[in-house]
């Protein structure tokens, strides 16, 4: 079902005039629109798996917690120029976690949040055709519209990448924190061969020793997922050693995801000499970007992320192969990550609410978030969980 | 409850802002830490809270209403530091005071980089570096020479030039040895001459108060060393840089205070430098009261209050200051004597302050033990009136500097102080 969002007059305004020339509307559900009406805005602007179709058909009907879709798109005429997909969350594990962190004893948030879309992804918020640019601001009003339409408690954004759009977010009075950092390579190698030129020898040669240890040891690395349930077991069993809940990444959300996105997979697995799998990587291409989205490791035998290196070193070579453009290695272990390529992009939170003193402690804990993150990158401060 | 007559605010620490509020006949309520007990006497309800924990202070503030029956009808601070505290509890009381997203908008280099690129106001490069190993990469983004900043709180002291890696990476060990998380901002050097703009905005709206002319210091310290009004550009250039402070202070989203906005004006045209949410320091509020008529402090209060605008004629339409600095190292020599001359009692009366005595020594301007050691500022309506009076004070000083060498004592082959090379240069 959709809905038009006009926004209030004061919310387009502050949006600029060339919010005006555009019309929002609200999806309750990404299968109300064309799928491939919605995918040519996300291949246009360069948006990876976590802002596709195929995602969010999956997402609505699986995600963990308690939420309800609420898309909201841009049109300029009939043309569909911007999406921003987009849930009315009433409980969802993450976001439960992060607001364990550093809460402001006063903030109780007393209503479900209207969040584009989700912190479990790599990448969030709007997206646009590179014409109609002064449609992000027309999504802006139209979340805005759809926060009071719903009664949300507060709305927002997360997992921006840092840009004109969330800095203008700054000025609109958004609670802005970085709670993340992914870790990304800009693939602009022609062939495996010319990255690992590009390298410093001491460098290649240290990650060429690291990835020859794993596989002389006979292990073997290859593109390509192990069975479903194999995959599954491997993410809970990472997730366990880390001491973060299960109930992050449920069994049957997983199911669904590797198997509704499995046309796009790209995903790595090691396996010991006897064959079994131990480790995974998994993650998907869409357009021209690669997101490695979780991995997997067999704990109970490993007491090390042993296959590591090789699996770093295969995901970057195939995605030079497959004329990738952009690899998102995901979260953590950036020291291991930067050495090969990867450059760390905050992922950023931008909530409000509208209510001058509910955003003053959304803007508290915001302040106590990006503190804690900051530390933990600083390495003053350990994380408690892997994600 | 209030008497209508006289309002309350509540102010976040400092000490000039009290005067005025007190000159006012503001009730005022100062939160502070350690509070000197003259300060104490001189205010209302003194509160002695831990300003680092913004809920307590919420708390404190909402006790001293229920107890005094005085509510605050405004939260105000004036320090850097303090500025997003008195913006947290404005919106939590619900009461005036600015913006909390403005406030911290300015208090972090990188967030007002982001709020400037969001309104699509052209800034230098820059990149972010969240961690020191991130940091010496910064050069890759940005190129060389860069100005490297820690992104919060430290001011001036905290951003060093650095011409080249070798540079970046001590730069970097350096503001990173006081310990704690730090974050960098690495910005391309913007090469051009600095202004200062003073301003006062009031419900979104801003009035351009003064223009000042900057001199800047060598690196790594960039101290200000002199201002001149008027700042010496043309009616055009300066429509430029006050529409890019305009433009820059909605972009942060700045509602009710007063700012003073570095600009550097480069080849490219003006850009921002720094936004700072409170008065300039020094006595460049004074230069900007009898410029413009306007006593920023005064009209921070007022505006934050929503009061009228106190606004007085001008006083004077041509200023120079020049702050006393060094080109070398030294002992110091000046006549103490020639001070009484200018006993600066009057508004227009000439300043002129020397924080050292004689025969201390003194450290050139890029030294990091140097910097400012005095000013003279004085008051006119020419430019000529202005050198004439700057020729009568360094006559009547006769600021010199002996050569220091190592247990010697001060040689007779001394050298002026670098504040004469500066009024040559106006």
């Amino acid at each position: 079902m959709t809905v038009t969002v006009p926004g209030t007059a004061s919310q387009m305004l502050a949006a600029g005039p060339d919010a005006l020339i555009y019309r929002a509307e609200l999806a309750t559900s990404a299968a109300d629109v064309n799928a491939d009406d919605w995918d040519e805005v996300v291949l246009a602007a360069g948006g990876s798996i976590f802002h596709s179709h195929a995602w969010h058909v999956c997402f609505e009907r699986t995600a963990p917690g308690s939420m309800s879709a609420a898309h909201v798109l841009a049109y300029h005429g009939d043309q569909l120029v911007g999406v921003c997909p987009a849930y009315l969350i009433d409980s969802c594990p993450r976001l439960s976690y992060a607001l364990s962190l550093d809460r402001p004893a006063a903030l109780d948030v007393g209503g479900p949040v209207l969040l584009a879309h989700s912190l479990a992804a790599l990448d969030g918020g709007p997206l646009t055709l590179a014409a109609h640019p002064g449609a992000l601001r027309a999504l802006d009003a139209g979340l805005r519209g759809a926060a009071r339409d719903l009664g949300a408690w507060c709305y927002g954004y997360a997992n921006l990448s840092p840009g004109p759009f969330s800095g203008w977010l700054l000025g609109q009075g958004y609670a802005t924190a970085t709670v993340a950092i992914s870790y990304r390579v800009p693939v602009s190698w022609n062939s495996p061969e010319e990255y690992w030129a590009s390298m410093r020898s001491r460098r290649k040669q240290s990650l060429r020793n690291a990835r020859n240890r794993t596989l002389s040891a006979g292990w073997q690395v290859a593109s390509g997922p192990p069975e479903r349930d194999e995959a599954i077991g491997l993410i809970h069993r990472l997730l366990v050693a880390y001491g973060t809940p299960t109930e992050l990444l449920p069994g049957d959300f997983l199911t669904a995801v590797l198997r509704d996105l499995a046309p796009c997979e790209r995903s790595v697995t090691a396996r010991d000499p006897s064959g079994a799998a131990r480790a995974v990587f998994t993650g998907w291409r869409f357009g021209e970007h690669l997101a490695m989205w979780l991995a997997g490791l067999d704990s109970a035998e490993l007491d090390a992320f042993e296959p590591y290196h090789a699996m770093l070193a295969l995901v970057v070579e195939a995605a030079i192969a497959e004329r990738i453009k952009t690899i998102d290695l995901g979260r953590a272990n950036g020291d291991i990550k930067r050495r090969y390529g990867a450059h760390p992009t905050p992922l950023l939170l931008a909530v409000r609410s509208g209510q001058p003193d509910r955003d003053a402690l959304l803007h508290l804990w915001c302040r106590d978030l990006e503190r804690r993150s900051h530390a933990v990158l600083n390495g003053l401060e350990t994380a408690s969980r892997c994600c | 409850m209030n008497a209508p007559d006289r309002p309350t605010v509540a102010c976040v620490a400092g000490q000039h802002v009290l005067d005025v509020l007190s000159e006012m006949g503001i009730r005022t309520i100062l939160l502070g830490e350690d509070i000197p007990w003259d300060i104490a006497c001189s205010v209302d309800v003194p509160v002695e809270v831990d300003l680092a924990d913004w809920q307590a202070c919420e708390r404190e503030l909402r006790r001293v209403q229920a107890r005094t029956g005085f509510s605050a009808d405004a939260v105000l601070s004036l320090r850097d530091s303090y500025v997003p505290l008195a913006g947290f509890l404005a919106a939590r009381l619900g009461v005036r005071g600015m913006s909390l997203p403005a406030a911290l908008n300015c208090n972090d280099k990188a967030r007002m980089r982001r709020a400037l690129d969001g309104a699509r106001i052209a800034n230098p490069r820059y990149a972010i570096a969240m961690e020191p190993k991130e940091a010496a990469g910064l050069g890759d983004v940005v190129g060389f020479p860069l100005v490297l900043k820690r992104t919060r709180g430290a001011g001036g002291g905290a951003v060093r030039l650095c011409p080249d890696q070798v540079a970046l990476t001590a730069a970097v060990a350096e503001l990173t040895a006081a310990g704690g998380p730090v974050q960098f901002l690495g910005e391309e050097y913007l090469d051009g001459p600095e202004f200062a703009v003073q301003t006062l905005t009031v419900a979104g709206a801003t009035e351009i108060l003064s223009v000042l002319r900057a001199h800047i210091g060598p690196p790594p310290r960039f101290a200000e060393t002199g201002y001149d009004h008027p700042a010496g550009l043309s009616a055009g250039q300066e429509h430029e840089v006050t529409d890019l402070v305009r433009a820059a202070l909605s972009a942060v989203g700045m509602d009710f205070g007063v700012a003073h906005v570095q600009a550097r004006y480069t080849e490219e045209g003006p850009r921002i430098v720094e936004i700072n949410p409170r008065p300039p320091g020094g006595v460049l509020a004074h230069v900007t009261q009898v410029v413009s008529g306007v006593d920023m402090v005064r009209a921070a209060i007022e505006a934050t209050l929503g009061l009228p605008l106190t606004r007085r004629a001008p006083q004077a339409s041509h200023v120079l200051y020049r702050c006393v600095v060094f080109g070398q190292p030294g002992y110091l020599s000046y006549d103490v004597d020639a001070l009484r001359f200018f006993p600066g009692a009057k508004a227009l009366d000439p300043i002129v302050e020397i924080d050292a005595d004689p025969g201390d020594l003194v450290f050139a301007v890029d030294h990091p033990d140097g910097g400012v050691y005095g000013r003279v500022v004085l008051f006119g309506d020419s430019d000529a009136d202005l050198a004439a009076q700057y020729r009568a004070v360094t006559d009547e000083l006769q600021v010199r500097v002996a050569k220091a060498s190592a247990g010697a004592p001060p040689s007779p082959d001394s050298y002026p102080a670098l504040v004469l090379a500066e009024s040559d240069s106006r």
